[in-house]
């Protein structure tokens, strides 16, 4: 930083900085500065300054006393900010900050692969801004969060906010769920039940055929005498005989993650592969489904089917026999 | 009083399995230096979706034809009797008696996907009992007569339509479990019976299974204790590389292998062989390290080999195959080029 002033006779700038100290400025909260450079602290606007006496000295006749001067320039500070992202509301929030009637070029993208997306390019002035992305056509891979940069008279201003997310792609979402023998039709076959899980003793019953193959598939059933049954053995052996009719009574299902429950907003998927990007606990925001945004469910099962396969299998708490698939859905795991 | 027929019946399976143990001990290669490869294949051809994962809940309608019989699905009603709700009507047309008959497929399947004749007069019917349960009907032409069903995950059907392989189906949720794949083939030309091998105990699933060894296709075989070793298919279905040679791709306590099942001496004389595919080979970890989150990367650098799935094994020239993987930023290639194992 300097001091700068023209020589009346010789009609050139001469560098007055050494004479100068004190620098400062008029609003610590907008911008700070020392001898070296100027530091913008928060939007608005302010003036800088230096101080400095200068002794013009004496020529024969004249004395001229020492004097002070105090230059000064205004100084602008302006902010960009993301204050919000919010993948399940589909909310990104900016807020532009800095002096009354500053405008610029507002830029904000996701910070994420195949380059960085845009989410916005608009002229904006000082304000609070919030966009609503389109999610369904985010390309694949990791995500880390937003970047807004707002460019007024030339000069950027940035802010970031941190958000992981993983854009996992369009996904098959099938449908599963805990059937109810009542709600199957159709004649009845043998099927047998076991108490489980230290001892197994099998006993043959009589159950809705339908609901036989339908609770083996789904992995558990709502029998009309036997209450809940689970294909899940926990250490018997099938019984001698038995053939995708065999089933351990229960007073829960236990779903692959330990200690989880199925529920509208639990998915099974391929939990067991190194490769998926999916593990017990995580969330994922299917876009658009149940309209807005989307739905965010949780991953509380296993679904080994789904080995090498785009498809979540969504538990439905219905209790119909069969269940049809969702369909395909952009799928964001959202939690990291 | 033991039955003798039963008796004797059993000990022909019994030898019929330690024969092919032998067989398959005798065919059964790993070659530890891993695959010879060449370059990444010629073109790149899409991977059209298997038909058993379509959207389940819609049926489309399905005609299929050969020189000799054209069968086609006319129509699904809902139907109370039939244990999944709806029955299925087909009409066979006769292309040589210049005839066309009518028959229903009344069972537990709920929707059908896909339709191939076997030659002379079988047709396979692939459909779904739920979103996850693929099922296999075989009917017998043209009267309709279910000669054997059975449910099968991922099945493909060869190209001669004479062998269908799938892995032995499991439980779509099998709580605190794992699967183990167990690979099966069956032979669309022969009687359910001929298609059971009952090399264990209990009731037997229809199927040979081909892979792993010792694999016996029993009820419960595939569901094993979370924490124990277990088979994972890494190749996304099954795939016949000509009418009798099968291939796909298998990852067990860390080593990922390319198999081949060739199938021309019969479905009770296979030979199986198959190679690792070396994660030094296929996988830069490097190269894909800032594409993850930490926590994705300390999972997946946990098995390297793991990280090379397939989605389509494609014939190349005689004694190759094409390999085109599924995308991921961590492998060295889109596609690759291997020697077929057992074929040096």
């Amino acid at each position: 930083l300097g001091v700068w002033a023209i020589n009346n006779c010789s009609l050139l700038e001469d560098d007055m900085t050494p004479y100068f100290s004190g620098w400062d400025t008029t609003n610590h909260a907008v911008v700070t500065m020392n001898s070296t450079q100027i530091t913008g602290v928060g939007p608005g606007s302010a003036n800088a300054f230096g101080s400095g006496t200068y002794d013009y000295g004496t020529d024969g006749s004249r004395t001229c006393p020492p004097r002070l001067f105090t230059p000064r320039n205004t100084t602008n500070v302006i902010s960009a900010q993301v204050t919000t992202v919010d993948l399940p509301s589909d909310t990104v929030t900016v807020s532009l900050s800095g002096p009354s009637g500053s405008s610029g070029q507002l830029v904000v993208t996701w910070n994420g692969p195949g380059g960085n997306a845009q989410i916005a390019n608009v002229a904006k002035g000082v304000g609070t801004y919030t966009f609503n992305p389109t999610l369904t056509n985010l390309v694949s891979g990791q995500y880390t969060g937003v970047t807004a940069t707002w460019t007024v008279n030339g000069k950027p201003a940035t802010g970031s906010k941190t958000y992981n997310f993983n854009v996992l792609g369009a996904y098959r979402h099938s449908q599963y769920n805990t059937p109810a023998e009542s709600q199957c039709s159709g004649g009845t076959s043998g099927a047998y039940l076991t108490t489980g899980p230290s001892s197994c003793p099998w006993s043959g019953v009589n159950l809705v055929t339908q609901f036989i193959s339908q609770a083996w598939i789904n992995g558990s059933g709502s029998t009309n005498q036997y209450g809940l049954i689970q294909e899940y053995l926990a250490g018997c052996s099938p019984p001698q005989g038995g053939f995708q009719n065999y089933f351990r009574r229960v007073s829960q299902i236990a779903p692959g993650c330990s200690n989880d429950s199925l529920n509208n907003t639990t998915v099974a998927v391929d939990i067991f592969s190194s490769g998926h990007p999916l593990q017990c606990n995580d969330q994922v925001l299917i876009v658009g489904l149940g309209g807005g945004s989307g739905t965010v469910k949780s991953v509380s099962d296993s679904c080994p089917s789904c080995t090498g396969l785009l498809q979540i299998d969504d538990f439905n708490a219905s209790s119909a026999c069969s269940m049809t698939d969702l369909g395909n859905y952009a799928t964001i795991r959202i939690n990291r | 009083m033991p039955n003798p027929t039963c008796s004797h019946r059993a000990f022909a399976y019994i030898s019929w399995r330690l024969i092919m143990l032998l067989v398959l001990g005798s065919f059964v290669s790993a070659l530890g230096a891993g695959p010879q490869a060449l370059d990444n294949c010629a073109d790149a051809k899409a991977v059209p979706a298997p038909t058993y994962s379509s959207f389940f809940g819609r049926q489309v309608s399905i005609v299929t034809e050969s020189e000799t019989w054209r069968v086609e699905l006319v129509g699904r009603a809902a139907s109370p009797g039939c244990p999944s709700s709806y029955q299925f009507l087909f009409h066979a047309n006769s292309k040589v008696n210049k005839t066309i008959t009518k028959f229903t497929l009344c069972n537990e399947t709920a929707q059908i996907d896909e339709v191939d004749l076997i030659s002379p007069a079988r047709v396979l019917v692939l459909g779904r009992l739920a979103a996850n349960a693929p099922m296999a009907n075989v009917l017998e032409l043209p009267s309709g007569r279910v000669v054997d069903h059975f449910m099968c995950f991922m099945p493909a059907v060869s190209p001669s339509h004479h062998f269908l392989a799938f892995l032995k189906s499991f439980p779509g949720h099998p709580g605190p479990a794992m699967i183990s794949a167990e690979y099966l083939v069956y032979d669309l030309t022969r009687s359910p019976d001929d298609n059971r091998p009952r090399l264990s105990s209990g009731i037997s699933d229809a199927g040979w299974p081909v892979y792993p060894l010792g694999a016996t296709n029993a009820p419960g075989s595939s569901v094993v204790p979370q924490g124990e070793p277990y088979h994972s298919w890494t190749s996304q279905g099954l795939f016949w590389i000509g009418s009798d040679k099968l291939t796909f791709a298998d990852l067990f306590e860390g080593h990922n292998r390319l198999v081949l099942v060739d199938l021309s001496g019969g479905i009770r004389d296979l030979r199986v062989h198959s190679v690792d595919l070396e994660p030094s080979q296929f996988v830069d970890l490097s190269q894909c390290k800032q594409s993850f989150s930490q926590s994705d990367f300390e999972k997946l650098s946990q098995e390297e080999a793991g990280l090379i799935e397939i989605a389509a094994i494609e014939s190349s020239k005689p004694g190759w195959v094409c390999l085109r993987f599924v995308p991921n930023r961590c492998l060295k290639y889109a596609s690759r080029v291997i020697r077929l194992p057992g074929d040096d």
